[in-house]
Protein backbone atom coordinates (compact mmCIF):
# COMPACT_ATOMS: atom_id res chain seq x y z
CA UNK A 1 0.00 0.00 0.00
CA UNK A 2 1.27 3.13 -0.89
CA UNK A 3 1.58 5.80 1.88
CA UNK A 4 -0.14 9.27 0.78
CA UNK A 5 1.47 12.22 2.47
CA UNK A 6 0.59 13.68 5.15
CA UNK A 7 -1.46 16.66 3.33
CA UNK A 8 -3.21 14.35 1.68
CA UNK A 9 -4.12 12.24 4.63
CA UNK A 10 -5.52 14.90 6.99
CA UNK A 11 -7.89 15.97 3.57
CA UNK A 12 -8.75 12.62 3.40
CA UNK A 13 -9.45 12.38 7.44
CA UNK A 14 -11.53 15.99 7.10
CA UNK A 15 -13.58 14.93 4.10
CA UNK A 16 -14.43 11.75 5.52
CA UNK A 17 -15.71 13.25 8.96
CA UNK A 18 -17.80 16.18 6.67
CA UNK A 19 -19.11 12.60 5.04
CA UNK A 20 -19.85 11.32 8.15
CA UNK A 21 -21.57 14.30 9.03
CA UNK A 22 -23.58 14.71 6.29
CA UNK A 23 -24.41 11.06 6.30
CA UNK A 24 -25.69 12.01 10.06
CA UNK A 25 -28.16 15.21 9.13
CA UNK A 26 -29.28 13.07 6.25
CA UNK A 27 -30.40 10.30 8.96
CA UNK A 28 -32.34 13.47 10.90
CA UNK A 29 -34.11 14.47 7.74
CA UNK A 30 -35.32 10.64 7.16
CA UNK A 31 -36.29 10.32 10.46
CA UNK A 32 -38.31 13.88 10.59
CA UNK A 33 -39.85 13.43 7.73
CA UNK A 34 -43.36 12.34 7.88
CA UNK A 35 -43.25 8.79 5.44
CA UNK A 36 -44.76 7.17 8.24
CA UNK A 37 -47.93 7.83 6.53
CA UNK A 38 -47.19 5.24 3.69
CA UNK A 39 -48.66 1.92 4.58
CA UNK A 40 -44.69 0.44 4.19
CA UNK A 41 -43.63 -0.40 7.62
CA UNK A 42 -40.05 1.30 8.06
CA UNK A 43 -39.90 2.83 5.09
CA UNK A 44 -37.42 5.53 4.43
CA UNK A 45 -35.13 6.76 1.26
CA UNK A 46 -32.12 5.67 2.00
CA UNK A 47 -30.65 9.13 2.10
CA UNK A 48 -27.73 8.18 3.93
CA UNK A 49 -26.72 6.32 1.33
CA UNK A 50 -25.30 10.09 -0.86
CA UNK A 51 -22.76 9.92 2.08
CA UNK A 52 -21.26 6.79 1.84
CA UNK A 53 -21.54 6.27 -2.19
CA UNK A 54 -19.71 9.47 -2.29
CA UNK A 55 -16.85 8.08 0.47
CA UNK A 56 -16.84 4.95 -1.36
CA UNK A 57 -15.75 6.33 -4.90
CA UNK A 58 -14.01 9.31 -3.46
CA UNK A 59 -11.23 7.79 -1.69
CA UNK A 60 -12.16 3.41 -1.25
CA UNK A 61 -14.55 1.31 0.63
CA UNK A 62 -12.72 1.78 3.56
CA UNK A 63 -13.88 5.33 3.82
CA UNK A 64 -17.07 3.97 2.94
CA UNK A 65 -17.04 1.68 5.84
CA UNK A 66 -16.15 4.89 8.09
CA UNK A 67 -19.28 6.75 7.33
CA UNK A 68 -21.34 3.63 7.43
CA UNK A 69 -20.54 2.43 10.62
CA UNK A 70 -20.28 5.85 12.01
CA UNK A 71 -23.66 7.17 11.09
CA UNK A 72 -25.41 3.69 12.33
CA UNK A 73 -23.54 3.84 15.53
CA UNK A 74 -24.01 7.67 16.22
CA UNK A 75 -28.01 7.48 15.14
CA UNK A 76 -28.44 4.13 17.11
CA UNK A 77 -26.94 6.55 20.34
CA UNK A 78 -28.87 9.24 19.08
CA UNK A 79 -32.51 7.75 18.35
CA UNK A 80 -32.93 4.21 17.98
CA UNK A 81 -33.36 0.97 19.85
CA UNK A 82 -30.80 -2.14 19.64
CA UNK A 83 -33.33 -4.24 17.30
CA UNK A 84 -32.99 -0.96 15.13
CA UNK A 85 -29.11 -1.27 15.13
CA UNK A 86 -29.35 -5.24 13.98
CA UNK A 87 -31.47 -3.64 11.03
CA UNK A 88 -29.18 -0.33 9.93
CA UNK A 89 -26.44 -2.75 10.60
CA UNK A 90 -27.31 -5.63 8.50
CA UNK A 91 -28.62 -3.45 5.89
CA UNK A 92 -25.45 -1.36 5.71
CA UNK A 93 -23.06 -4.43 5.79
CA UNK A 94 -24.48 -6.03 2.29
CA UNK A 95 -24.80 -2.44 0.47
CA UNK A 96 -20.73 -1.76 1.47
CA UNK A 97 -20.24 -5.29 0.03
CA UNK A 98 -21.80 -3.93 -3.03
CA UNK A 99 -19.72 -1.30 -2.94
CA UNK A 100 -16.60 -2.84 -2.37
CA UNK A 101 -17.34 -4.90 -5.76
CA UNK A 102 -18.90 -1.62 -7.83
CA UNK A 103 -15.56 0.68 -6.86
CA UNK A 104 -13.21 -1.79 -7.99
CA UNK A 105 -15.28 -2.62 -11.48
CA UNK A 106 -13.12 -1.73 -14.34
CA UNK A 107 -15.59 -0.31 -16.59
CA UNK A 108 -19.08 0.82 -15.23
CA UNK A 109 -22.26 -0.48 -17.26
CA UNK A 110 -24.38 1.44 -15.02
CA UNK A 111 -24.27 5.31 -14.18
CA UNK A 112 -25.07 6.35 -10.28
CA UNK A 113 -28.66 5.89 -10.91
CA UNK A 114 -28.31 2.07 -11.48
CA UNK A 115 -25.70 1.91 -8.49
CA UNK A 116 -27.91 3.63 -6.16
CA UNK A 117 -30.57 1.05 -6.89
CA UNK A 118 -28.61 -1.69 -6.37
CA UNK A 119 -27.12 -0.20 -3.11
CA UNK A 120 -30.69 0.47 -2.07
CA UNK A 121 -32.09 -3.11 -2.60
CA UNK A 122 -29.21 -4.71 -1.04
CA UNK A 123 -30.13 -2.62 1.91
CA UNK A 124 -33.79 -3.89 2.02
CA UNK A 125 -32.64 -7.26 1.72
CA UNK A 126 -29.93 -7.19 4.58
CA UNK A 127 -32.82 -5.63 6.65
CA UNK A 128 -35.10 -8.30 5.26
CA UNK A 129 -33.09 -11.06 5.86
CA UNK A 130 -32.60 -9.56 9.59
CA UNK A 131 -36.04 -9.57 10.51
CA UNK A 132 -36.65 -12.99 8.93
CA UNK A 133 -33.96 -14.37 11.29
CA UNK A 134 -35.81 -12.21 14.00
CA UNK A 135 -39.53 -13.14 13.31
CA UNK A 136 -39.64 -15.90 11.23
CA UNK A 137 -41.50 -15.91 7.86
CA UNK A 138 -43.94 -13.33 9.03
CA UNK A 139 -41.68 -10.53 7.27
CA UNK A 140 -41.18 -12.00 3.86
CA UNK A 141 -44.48 -10.72 2.96
CA UNK A 142 -43.30 -6.93 2.84
CA UNK A 143 -40.62 -8.23 0.31
CA UNK A 144 -42.55 -6.65 -2.84
CA UNK A 145 -43.20 -3.30 -1.79
CA UNK A 146 -39.48 -3.11 -0.07
CA UNK A 147 -38.18 -3.93 -4.06
CA UNK A 148 -40.38 -1.45 -4.85
CA UNK A 149 -39.08 1.00 -2.91
CA UNK A 150 -35.68 0.34 -3.31
CA UNK A 151 -36.26 1.19 -7.17
CA UNK A 152 -37.96 4.45 -6.17
CA UNK A 153 -35.70 5.63 -3.58
CA UNK A 154 -32.70 4.37 -5.24
CA UNK A 155 -33.48 6.20 -8.07
CA UNK A 156 -34.08 9.42 -6.61
CA UNK A 157 -30.50 9.16 -4.88
CA UNK A 158 -28.74 7.74 -7.92
CA UNK A 159 -30.48 11.28 -10.25
CA UNK A 160 -29.09 13.44 -7.39
CA UNK A 161 -25.67 11.54 -7.81
CA UNK A 162 -25.48 11.99 -11.27
CA UNK A 163 -26.42 15.29 -11.53
CA UNK A 164 -23.88 16.39 -8.83
CA UNK A 165 -21.18 13.37 -9.38
CA UNK A 166 -19.46 15.57 -12.40
CA UNK A 167 -18.48 18.40 -9.49
CA UNK A 168 -17.72 16.00 -6.93
CA UNK A 169 -15.62 13.35 -8.77
CA UNK A 170 -14.05 15.65 -10.76
CA UNK A 171 -10.63 15.41 -9.69
CA UNK A 172 -10.77 11.51 -10.09
CA UNK A 173 -12.10 11.73 -13.39
CA UNK A 174 -9.73 13.87 -14.83
CA UNK A 175 -7.24 11.18 -13.88
CA UNK A 176 -8.78 8.21 -15.00
CA UNK A 177 -9.51 10.27 -18.09
CA UNK A 178 -5.72 10.91 -18.57
CA UNK A 179 -4.86 7.18 -17.56
CA UNK B 1 -13.82 3.32 -11.91
CA UNK B 2 -16.52 6.03 -11.15
CA UNK B 3 -19.76 5.22 -12.53
CA UNK B 4 -21.32 6.96 -15.91
CA UNK B 5 -22.98 10.20 -15.21
CA UNK B 6 -26.06 9.52 -17.36
CA UNK B 7 -28.34 7.07 -17.00
CA UNK B 8 -27.25 3.90 -18.99
CA UNK B 9 -29.24 0.92 -20.96
CA UNK B 10 -27.77 -1.28 -17.91
CA UNK B 11 -29.81 1.17 -15.40
CA UNK B 12 -32.93 0.69 -17.14
CA UNK B 13 -32.80 -2.86 -17.76
CA UNK B 14 -31.95 -3.41 -13.95
CA UNK B 15 -34.37 -1.11 -12.87
CA UNK B 16 -37.05 -2.73 -14.74
CA UNK B 17 -36.32 -6.01 -13.96
CA UNK B 18 -36.74 -5.08 -10.33
CA UNK B 19 -40.08 -3.83 -10.55
CA UNK B 20 -41.05 -6.87 -12.79
CA UNK B 21 -40.32 -8.96 -9.77
CA UNK B 22 -41.82 -6.49 -7.09
CA UNK B 23 -44.51 -6.62 -9.21
CA UNK B 24 -44.64 -10.62 -9.68
CA UNK B 25 -44.12 -11.16 -6.07
CA UNK B 26 -46.97 -8.87 -5.44
CA UNK B 27 -49.09 -10.91 -7.78
CA UNK B 28 -48.27 -14.12 -6.34
CA UNK B 29 -48.81 -13.10 -2.65
CA UNK B 30 -52.27 -11.57 -4.01
CA UNK B 31 -52.87 -14.65 -6.37
CA UNK B 32 -52.21 -17.29 -3.51
CA UNK B 33 -55.50 -17.61 -1.74
CA UNK B 34 -55.20 -17.64 1.40
CA UNK B 35 -58.21 -19.22 3.12
CA UNK B 36 -60.87 -17.67 6.13
CA UNK B 37 -58.69 -16.40 8.75
CA UNK B 38 -60.17 -17.98 12.00
CA UNK B 39 -58.04 -15.89 14.75
CA UNK B 40 -54.89 -14.05 15.54
CA UNK B 41 -51.89 -14.65 17.58
CA UNK B 42 -49.72 -12.48 19.29
CA UNK B 43 -45.99 -13.56 20.09
CA UNK B 44 -43.88 -11.99 22.73
CA UNK B 45 -40.59 -13.14 24.84
CA UNK B 46 -43.42 -14.45 27.19
CA UNK B 47 -45.18 -16.85 24.48
CA UNK B 48 -47.97 -16.98 22.24
CA UNK B 49 -51.34 -16.66 22.74
CA UNK B 50 -54.08 -17.29 20.34
CA UNK B 51 -57.60 -14.55 20.40
CA UNK B 52 -60.58 -14.90 18.21
CA UNK B 53 -61.32 -12.14 16.02
CA UNK B 54 -63.91 -10.69 18.00
CA UNK B 55 -64.00 -6.74 18.33
CA UNK B 56 -62.02 -5.19 20.88
CA UNK B 57 -58.68 -3.82 22.19
CA UNK B 58 -55.86 -5.81 24.16
CA UNK B 59 -52.60 -4.50 25.82
CA UNK B 60 -49.55 -5.83 25.10
CA UNK B 61 -46.29 -5.81 26.54
CA UNK B 62 -43.07 -7.12 25.43
CA UNK B 63 -39.23 -6.11 25.87
CA UNK B 64 -40.61 -2.98 27.78
CA UNK B 65 -42.61 -1.57 24.92
CA UNK B 66 -47.04 -1.24 25.73
CA UNK B 67 -48.68 -2.02 22.53
CA UNK B 68 -52.59 -1.56 22.40
CA UNK B 69 -53.97 -3.95 19.73
CA UNK B 70 -57.25 -2.92 18.33
CA UNK B 71 -59.42 -5.64 16.47
CA UNK B 72 -62.32 -4.17 14.58
CA UNK B 73 -64.43 -6.20 11.54
CA UNK B 74 -62.23 -9.11 11.04
CA UNK B 75 -58.83 -6.91 11.11
CA UNK B 76 -56.44 -6.30 13.64
CA UNK B 77 -54.15 -3.23 13.88
CA UNK B 78 -52.06 -1.68 16.50
CA UNK B 79 -53.15 1.39 17.60
CA UNK B 80 -51.02 3.01 20.21
CA UNK B 81 -47.49 1.93 20.87
CA UNK B 82 -44.90 3.56 23.31
CA UNK B 83 -41.99 2.62 20.97
CA UNK B 84 -40.39 5.96 18.71
CA UNK B 85 -40.41 3.55 15.74
CA UNK B 86 -43.92 3.68 15.50
CA UNK B 87 -43.57 1.17 12.63
CA UNK B 88 -46.25 -1.44 14.15
CA UNK B 89 -48.42 1.20 13.77
CA UNK B 90 -47.52 2.05 10.48
CA UNK B 91 -48.16 -1.26 8.95
CA UNK B 92 -51.84 -0.41 9.82
CA UNK B 93 -54.65 -3.41 9.59
CA UNK B 94 -54.18 -7.07 8.90
CA UNK B 95 -57.03 -9.65 7.98
CA UNK B 96 -55.54 -11.98 6.00
CA UNK B 97 -53.98 -15.49 7.11
CA UNK B 98 -50.13 -15.40 7.16
CA UNK B 99 -50.26 -11.02 7.60
CA UNK B 100 -48.69 -10.05 10.50
CA UNK B 101 -47.60 -6.58 12.40
CA UNK B 102 -44.17 -6.77 13.37
CA UNK B 103 -42.89 -5.04 16.65
CA UNK B 104 -39.35 -5.02 16.57
CA UNK B 105 -38.05 -3.48 19.76
CA UNK B 106 -40.91 -5.03 21.97
CA UNK B 107 -40.16 -8.58 19.70
CA UNK B 108 -44.01 -9.09 19.58
CA UNK B 109 -45.41 -10.57 16.40
CA UNK B 110 -49.48 -10.48 15.88
CA UNK B 111 -50.01 -12.50 13.21
CA UNK B 112 -53.85 -13.65 11.33
CA UNK B 113 -53.81 -17.74 11.26
CA UNK B 114 -56.49 -19.55 9.73
CA UNK B 115 -56.53 -20.42 6.24
CA UNK B 116 -54.38 -23.69 4.66
CA UNK B 117 -51.06 -22.41 4.81
CA UNK B 118 -48.47 -24.11 2.68
CA UNK B 119 -45.80 -24.54 5.10
CA UNK B 120 -42.80 -24.56 2.40
CA UNK B 121 -43.50 -20.61 2.67
CA UNK B 122 -42.44 -20.43 6.40
CA UNK B 123 -38.94 -19.69 6.73
CA UNK B 124 -36.58 -19.52 9.48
Amino acid sequence: MKTLSSDRRVRRLAADAALLGLALILSFVEAVLPLDLLPIPGFRLGLPNLAITVAAFLFGPADAVFVSAGRILITYLLFASPVSLVFSASGGALVLLGLFVLTRLRRHPFSFFGVSILCATLHNSGQLTAASVLFGGAAVGYAPFLLLASVLCGALTGLLLNLTGERIFRARIQKEGAA
Amino acid sequence: MIPKRKITAADAILAVLLLLLAGALFLSALLRDPGTADGFTIETPDGVTSYSLTNGTYRVEGNGVTLTVTVSDGGVAVTESDCPDGICRQTGIIRRPGEAIICAPGRIVIRITGGERDEDFILG
